[in-house]
This record gives C-alpha cells, sequence and structure tokens, in this order.
C-alpha cells in the first residue's frame, strides 16, 4: 500500500492501517532502540512508547521527507528522553571522569563482525558514549545539534565521542584477536 | 565529517533486524483504542451543549408561547364579555313586558308564575317551566359581573323567591324563533344575542334556568381560566432560589467508561519495565478521597417538566497518594522553580520512606444546569449541565518523570477548568418547598495540570437541592 494512503488511513482511525504500518516499521525502529539501551525489554519499552507518540502526533507528519526518517527521529527522541528520566541510566549519562580512556582517534581497524555482534559491543559502552556514538556515528547528528538533545556542552560531546569511539574501536580489535575486553562494561 | 569506521559502523547498524514480540502490538493497541474512546467522549461534549441549548431555546420558546396564548385568552374573554355586556339594553328593552302585551306573575309559595301573552302574536302559546335558582348572594355576585342581561332578569325575583316559574303566553311566534326555541331546546344553551333579537319581533320561549346557568358559568369559566393562567404566567416567570450541597469521593485520572470505570494515574503514564531485576519508579497510585460542594442556586420553570438552574458554587476535591522523601532544596523541576519536592526513589544517603500525601483543590464556579423530569407523574428529574470552575487554591503534586519526584507548584495547574455535570435526583415536595436528592457525577472536561498530562478531576456521590419559592 502507498504510504500515503495508509498515514490517511491510520489517521482515520483504521486499525488495520495502524497494524500494517506498525509491521512496516516495527522491525527496523527495534533495531533502532536496541542500540540504545541495555536490554531487550527496555528496547521495546522504548518501542511502544515511541509508536504511540507516533500514532498520536501522525497529523504532524506532512509528508515531507521519509516517513521511516520520520518515525525514526521519534525513536531515538523517545530513546533519549527514557534514558533521562531512567535513574539507572540517568547516572551514567553525567559522564563520570573515571570512564573517560585514551584517545587514538587515526587508526581504526576494518570492520567485519556481524550487525547483532557490533550492536551488542555498542551497548556495553557506557550509556553516556553509547548514546553520543549512536546519535554521531549512525544516526548523523553533529555535535551541536547533540549538545542541544542531551543539554551538554558541544566540546563535551566531541570529547565523549573521541572517547566512545576509542573504546569501541579496541574492543573490535580485541574482539577479532580472540582477546577477552578488559575495559568497563556494564 | 564522518569517516571510514563511522561509515562502516552506520552500515552494520542498518543491517541490524530484530523482531519485537506481541506484547508491544498489544499494548500500543490498547492506547490506540484508549486515546480513540476519549476522543469519542469528547465528542459527547458538543452533544451535551446541543442539548442544553435546544432544551433552552425549546423552554424559553415554550414560556413565550404560553405567555401569548394566555394574552390572547385575557384578550378575548374580555371581548366576550364587553359584547354580552353591549347586548344587555337591547334585552332591558325586548324583556320588558310590552304595553300590549298582558304580563301576569304568579305567586305560590316561593314560586314564581309568569305569564306573557303578546296581543299581536296568534297561536302558540308557551310555557315553560324554570327550574330553580340558586339563589346565593356569591353567584348573583358573579352574575353581574358576568352578564348584566341576567342580572336585570334576576333582579325582580331574587328577594322574593328562591325559585322561580315562568310563563309565557305567545299569540303567534314567527318560524324564526321558532327555529330559536327549537336549537335552544337540543342544544341546551341560549345564544341569548339572536334570542334576545327575536324577542324584539316576536314572543319567544326562553329558557330562564339555562340561561342563567349559562351565564354563571361564562364569567365563572372566564374567570377561573384567567386565574389558572395567570397563576401559570406567575410560575414560568418567577426565579426560584435553591442551596444544593454535593457529597461523595473525587481523585484524579481518566474516566474511562470503555475499560473499567475510573482509570487511575499509575494506569498508562509510563509503564514500570520489569526487565532484567533494574528498578523503575512509576508515579504513585492516586486514591480517591472525600469531596464536597455547596451552591446557591437560582431557578426558572421553562416548561412543566423543564427547568433551568444558574448561580454560585464552592466545590473541594481531593485525593491522595504516597510520596517519597521529602528534599528542602531550591531547584527547578521541567520548567518550574520549587522550593522542595519529594524523590519517589532511595538515595545513597538514605533508604526510601513512603508517606501519605492528601492534594485538596479549592473551586470557585459557575454552574449551568438543565434539570428534566423524565415521567410526567414521577418527580424523577434528570439533570444535566456544564460548571466553568475556578481554581482557587491547591497544594496538589505533579509528578516529574524525568527526576522522578512529586513537587507543588501552583503554576502548573490549569485555573480554569470546565466540568461537566450529571445527576438524577427524586424530589418530594414540602409546604412551599421541594428536596430533590440523588446520585451525581461530575468530570473535569479540562486537564487538571498543564503540558502533556492527561489527568481530569471527577467526583461522584450524593447531591441534594433544597428549593424554595421567592417571597
Amino acid at each position: 500500500m502507498d504510504q500515503y494512503v495508509l498515514v490517511k488511513d491510520c489517521l482515520k482511525g483504521k486499525m488495520a492501517a495502524q497494524k500494517q504500518l506498525y509491521d512496516l516499521f516495527a522491525g527496523p525502529m527495534l533495531s533502532v532502540c536496541y542500540r540504545y539501551t541495555k536490554s531487550v525489554a527496555d528496547a521495546e519499552d522504548v518501542l511502544h512508547e515511541g509508536f504511540v507518540k507516533v500514532y498520536f502526533n501522525l497529523h504532524q507528519y506532512k509528508f515531507k521527507g521519509e516517513l521511516g526518517a520520520w518515525i525514526r527521529r521519534i525513536m531515538v527522541t523517545t530513546a533519549i528522553n527514557y534514558l533521562k528520566r531512567n535513574a539507572r541510566y540517568q547516572s551514567e549519562l553525567l559522564f563520570p571522569d573515571e570512564h573517560l580512556h585514551a584517545v587514538d582517534n587515526e587508526a581504526h581497524p576494518e570492520v567485519k563482525m556481524e550487525a547483532k555482534e557490533l550492536a551488542d559491543l555498542i551497548r556495553q559502552l557506557p550509556p553516556g558514549y553509547q548514546t553520543i556514538l549512536n546519535l554521531y556515528a549512525v544516526e548523523g547528528f553533529n555535535h551541536v545539534e547533540i549538545g542541544k538533545m542531551l543539554g551538554i556542552q558541544e566540546s563535551t560531546s566531541r570529547s565523549q565521542y573521541a572517547r566512545a569511539r576509542a573504546l569501541l574501536i579496541q574492543w573490535i580489535e580485541q574482539k577479532d584477536n580472540g582477546i577477552k575486553k578488559s575495559v568497563y562494561a556494564k | 565529517m564522518q569517516n571510514e569506521f563511522e561509515k562502516q559502523v552506520q552500515q552494520k547498524m542498518e543491517e541490524l533486524k530484530l523482531v519485537p514480540s506481541a506484547p508491544v502490538w498489544q499494548k500500543v493497541e490498547m492506547q490506540i483504542r484508549q486515546k480513540r474512546d476519549r476522543r469519542r467522549l469528547i465528542l459527547w461534549i458538543p452533544l451535551l451543549a446541543l442539548l442544553l441549548g435546544g432544551g433552552l431555546w425549546f423552554g424559553i420558546d415554550q414560556y413565550s408561547n404560553d405567555v401569548r396564548n394566555n394574552e390572547k385568552d385575557i384578550e378575548s374573554t374580555n371581548v366576550q364579555l364587553q359584547k354580552k355586556s353591549n347586548v344587555a339594553p337591547e334585552q332591558n328593552v325586548t324583556n320588558k313586558p310590552n304595553e300590549e302585551s298582558r304580563s301576569k306573575i304568579e305567586l305560590k309559595e316561593g314560586v314564581v308564575s309568569q305569564t306573557h301573552s303578546d296581543k299581536n302574536i296568534t297561536g302558540k302559546s308557551q310555557t315553560n317551566t324554570l327550574s330553580t335558582i340558586e339563589n346565593s348572594y356569591s353567584e348573583k355576585r358573579r352574575i353581574e359581573k358576568g352578564n348584566s342581561i341576567i342580572k336585570q332578569r334576576k333582579a325582580p325575583f331574587e328577594n322574593k323567591t328562591d325559585a322561580v316559574e315562568t310563563k309565557v303566553s305567545d299569540e303567534g311566534i314567527d318560524e324564526e324563533s321558532m327555529r330559536v326555541q327549537q336549537s335552544n331546546k337540543q342544544s341546551g344553551t341560549v345564544d341569548t344575542t339572536l334570542a334576545f333579537k327575536n324577542l324584539d319581533t316576536a314572543a319567544t320561549t326562553v329558557n330562564n334556568d339555562k340561561v342563567i346557568e349559562e351565564s354563571k358559568t361564562v364569567p365563572q369559566k372566564n374567570d377561573s381560566n384567567v386565574i389558572r393562567q395567570t397563576a401559570k404566567k406567575q410560575s414560568f416567570s418567577k426565579w426560584k432560589y435553591a442551596l444544593a450541597f454535593s457529597a461523595g469521593r473525587s481523585g484524579s485520572g481518566r474516566l474511562n467508561l470503555f475499560n473499567g470505570f475510573f482509570g487511575g494515574q499509575k494506569s498508562m503514564d509510563y509503564a514500570a519495565s520489569p526487565s532484567g531485576g533494574q528498578v523503575y519508579y512509576p508515579p504513585s497510585e492516586v486514591k480517591k478521597r472525600g469531596s464536597f460542594g455547596i451552591a446557591v442556586l437560582a431557578k426558572k420553570q421553562l416548561t412543566k417538566r423543564s427547568s433551568f438552574s444558574t448561580g454560585l458554587q464552592y466545590n473541594y476535591y481531593s485525593s491522595s497518594m504516597l510520596v517519597g522523601n521529602r528534599v528542602s532544596r531550591d531547584t527547578m523541576l521541567g520548567q518550574y522553580n520549587v522550593s522542595q519536592y519529594y524523590l519517589n526513589y532511595p538515595t545513597n544517603n538514605a533508604a526510601i520512606t513512603f508517606e501519605s500525601y492528601h492534594n485538596r483543590y479549592h473551586f470557585v464556579s459557575l454552574p449551568l444546569a438543565i434539570d428534566w423530569q423524565l415521567l410526567r407523574k414521577v418527580p424523577l428529574n434528570l439533570s444535566t449541565g456544564l460548571s466553568f470552575q475556578y481554581l482557587v487554591k491547591t497544594n496538589g503534586l505533579m509528578f516529574d518523570f524525568s527526576r522522578q519526584a512529586y513537587f507543588h507548584n501552583k503554576d502548573a495547574f490549569s485555573r480554569f477548568q470546565l466540568f461537566s455535570d450529571l445527576g438524577l435526583t427524586y424530589s418530594i415536595r414540602v409546604k412551599n418547598t421541594s428536596i430533590a436528592v440523588g446520585p451525581g457525577l461530575q468530570y473535569g472536561l479540562s486537564r487538571l495540570e498543564k503540558g502533556n498530562s492527561n489527568h481530569h478531576l471527577f467526583m461522584y456521590g450524593l447531591k441534594a437541592q433544597w428549593s424554595f419559592n421567592k417571597k
């Protein structure tokens, strides 16, 4: 079904269309939520909350840009809000100094591992690193935008990302070489 | 600027495919349905307003029609009375025995017999016996007022006898007078105007008793009509005053008529995550507490079975919830500056201790209501209406989801609220007053709090109204 018709039907309150929209985007959006959270259950909570927002705000979608991209943006925002209001993530979002790591931004290995493996590695990063890495490397936001979204300085976002990247590269290399990770993992 | 590493990570993440479990859609679907149900509920608001407006219009229209009809009736009554009083001199003339006619009055122990004979008229003679006339002075006065003809006819007899027998001998009667006579007999009433007209030219037999009876009833009927209609007019135009009381239970949440009656605040705001043993602290459940209202109302009868009321009302609502440790510190929660808040989760320094907190809301309101008597003979009234309420004072707490803390700030509440009222009352009449008692329900159509929160105040319980007429 054409996405325009699908959206219009959803707005008319047709439950079949709403289910179809969910079936179309639930999988890819769960992947997004999965990268930002620490467990599948948390990811599903975010997915649930995000889809409710999608349906309640669908009238605001003006068919400018991809529907998928619009939904994805809602999911990312929902995930960040979820992390912010969730006590166990909140403390970690403050980026304590003891979690900062040495940086070597130049060298990086080729990423050969499976998508799920890489996602699991990212999810093992401290929540602050995980969020910034996702926002910058995967979603493509710049540090100014990330700073605004997370309520931090642009420079903080930049430095935190550099450290997150270094830690992830270190883990990828260790995994490639069959070495057990030796650094922070929650 | 992204480099090769970021591109690889992005590409890998795009390849990631996961399938959500079935309960996710079920939860989403449930929330969509709830929203749709709420929308349906909101659709009732214009319907209610339409009902109120329609009722008002109908009532006012009915009232103005009644007034118009009353005026018409009074006018027509006056015209009738005037006509009859104009006819009186005619009758006076015709009723006098002709110079050429012979009149004989026989007195027989309280019975008067009168015989008219007309020289000019030959032929038939008629004798009519009049039945007994009630000789009360009050009736006479009424008759005098209503019909001067009868006054004049009765005058010669009223002091002499209790009953009158009139014998009229007519020597010659024309066809017209005979026809009148017959029609009088058939109908049992007399067209006095026509009869008296005929009397000018010919002798006719008049059943005086019937004339008297009619003349008695005409003013009586008119009088009672006027009295009844005036009373009706007065009852419609008068404002009655009433005192209203209500008491019951109140809380904040969502009225959900489709999935359980009252949804608590805890219900679907943010589901607690059961994942991985990690604890998320949702807001406490809002419990219902006592509520009451008191109002001074002015009531106006619109139709026989409907009335409109408005006035001034005070409402008190309350609810309770469990709150955690109190922290006294100036801080910003959301967009509000607060000096103290209640944390709903344990901190490193202290274990959490929950205690009950009572939210109290004081409103002053302007109620607009319409009462409908559902059954003609049973005083069972359905009361529907709206009330515009202003939040005067509150100590209510709001929950900040990012900090998982309760805080109080009056600015966080919507000052103006629109409430819908629904009630069913049974009226008992005591002397000049009436007391109506029955169950009632109030539901805040506006959101209690500003922002995205979707909490509404509600109250259910008993309501009583004591109405009395204005002196």
